[in-house]
């Protein structure tokens, strides 16, 4: 049985209605009054939210590395990208790490996601808005371990979308969904052993060619074809549970021979720290990763959506509902890790640096 | 039935009748009975508000359809994922807790209910979307390219990373049987 013999029989016994449901549902549609709907043309997603991260420990190392290995490979990496991801490989071999946890310790990971939204109601008021989400992540070997998410307050993109919302949620319509706008709300859960996803990196390879290999052939990680992905699923692997050092030394060196990964050059992220960008462009959006250059840890995931999002379109399949939004060359999805990597012996603790 | 139904509103039953089914269904499967019995009746309020734009070159309303569902899920997608995080966490399903833990033909899905449903709390809204519609609609990939408005392309990529994202949970729990894939494209 796959994947998606197990998805046919989840809930299946939940899909047939009781007659009084139809015949509810029929009598309501003629009289409802739903008559105004936009379709975007929605950004593609992007990467994961809840993910732990496995990043060497920042101490910082003043050093310029000589760069080692250069694996070679038809299409070529930009130099200057290809440069600072052998400088990552060094730094990473050479510094500082985070020990691998032990059974009954936890990964932690803060980080928080924000996405932009356009709402648009079925009487055709819309919006626009950010919202972040914080998810602070304690995760243990044997998959275990506590989740807290914190949905934060929106930024309406501007007085005219606040004034809209605050009029749409004054209205009949805009009261009548308590499902909507849980803004401001915090779930803390906690997972026994298997209910979250630990990966263990433990057993790959630490040869960068190798370790490339598998990459590639999306033996490690499953995945579409191509060198954008490769990147996508390489930085996954920096990311993920626990990465030892040998191992983010050669995932650096196997990102340094990709094509297609461009040097974006200096930047701060979204909580005000410098860093530097790589990036990868596939499908209308390009993918950034911003990195400590000190340190070669990752700060920030983000997307940056290249053509406009049409906000005037209406399409057939119009809806009231929310809308991935963002105007070309802005960020329409982002992580930001704030703490990455640390191992705390219990699902209260916070590492050292988060208590002070 | 739909562009007939513009001038005969009585047509529009026509419509209703062969898709309520199938659009309840998807939505009592992602949210739970009574939630979907609120949204299957807005979406054909919307579609019956909306036919006069249907594009009447299709021959299927069915992607339409599945597309204003999604559209609305979008509201719903909070409440979707603590109920799946909490099927995830105790083993017992929000919307179906009379049922959980029944022994039938489905105890191996049964069985791996909690970490499939860890694994579409994990995925992102537009891939879960893409994934569920994939398996519960019976919408082919073209047909779920046009419901939600994204190429082709799109969808198959999304539909990659989702199952990526599913078998791995799948796995780490030890309740993936099988690798294989078990289906061609529709």
């Amino acid at each position: 049985m796959n994947d998606l013999d197990l998805l046919e029989r989840f809930r299946a016994e939940l899909a047939d209605p009781d007659d009084d449901v139809g015949t509810e549902a029929r009598a309501n549609y003629r009289t409802a009054s739903a008559d105004a709907t936009i379709r975007l043309g929605a950004p593609r997603r992007r990467r994961r939210w809840v993910v732990p991260a496995a990043v060497g420990a920042a101490v910082v190392l003043a050093l310029v590395l000589p760069a080692v290995i250069p694996l070679g490979r038809p299409g070529g990496p930009d130099p200057a990208a290809a440069a600072l991801l052998r400088k990552f490989s060094t730094l990473a071999a050479h510094l500082p790490a985070e020990p691998a946890p032990l059974p009954g310790q936890y990964v932690y990971t803060r980080s928080t996601m924000t996405e932009s939204f356009l709402f648009v109601s079925a009487t055709g008021v819309r919006f626009a808005y950010t919202v972040p989400v914080t998810t602070t992540q304690w995760l243990g070997t044997d998959a275990s371990g506590r989740q807290v998410h914190v949905w934060g307050q929106p930024t309406f993109a501007s007085p005219q979308d606040r004034a809209a919302y605050e009029a749409f949620r004054a209205t009949n319509d805009g009261a009548a969904k308590p499902w909507t706008f849980e803004w401001g709300t915090t779930d803390d859960e906690r997972y026994g052993p298997g209910q979250l996803f630990w990966r263990d990196t433990s057993q790959l390879p630490t040869d960068p060619a190798a370790l490339g290999s598998m990459i590639e052939d999306r033996s490690i990680v499953d995945g579409p074809k191509g060198d954008w992905e490769s990147f996508v699923l390489a930085t996954d692997l920096l990311r993920d549970s626990y990465a030892r050092p040998e191992l983010r030394a050669a995932l650096f060196t196997y990102m340094s021979t990709l094509p297609g990964i461009e040097l974006g050059g200096a930047t701060h992220d979204a909580a005000g720290r410098p860093g530097i960008v790589l990036s990868s462009t596939h499908d209308g959006s390009r993918y950034e990763v911003v990195f400590d250059r000190r340190t070669g840890r990752i700060l920030e995931e983000r997307d940056v959506i290249l053509t406009d999002s049409d906000a005037d379109r209406v399409s057939q399949n119009g809806g009231p509902g929310e809308y991935g939004y963002a105007r070309a060359g802005s960020v329409f999805y982002r992580t930001t890790y704030l703490v990455s990597g640390a191992v705390v012996d219990s699902v209260t603790d916070v590492p050292g640096a988060e208590a002070a | 039935m739909i562009a007939a139904s513009c001038v005969d509103p009585e047509r529009f039953d026509e419509v209703f009748d062969r898709h309520f089914r199938r659009i309840y269904g998807y939505l009592a499967r992602r949210l739970g009975p009574d939630p979907a019995a609120d949204l299957a009746s807005e979406v054909f309020a919307v579609a019956f508000a909306r036919r006069g734009s249907f594009d009447g070159d299709r021959d299927d309303a069915a992607p339409w359809l599945f597309g204003i569902a999604t559209n609305l899920l979008r509201n719903a997608r909070r409440s979707e994922l603590r109920q799946l995080r909490a099927y995830a966490r105790t083993g017992v399903d929000p919307v179906d807790p009379d049922r959980t833990g029944e022994a039938d033909d489905r105890l191996d899905a049964r069985r791996a209910g909690p970490a499939l449903a860890g694994a579409l709390a994990a995925l992102r809204t537009d891939d879960r979307d893409v994934l569920l519609l994939f398996a519960w609609s019976g919408l082919t990939y073209g047909e779920i390219a046009a419901a939600l408005d994204v190429p082709l392309g799109t969808v198959r990529s999304r539909l990659s990373r989702a199952r990526k994202t599913v078998r791995e949970h799948l796995n780490a729990s030890g309740q993936l049987l099988s690798e294989d894939d078990g289906r061609t494209e529709r």
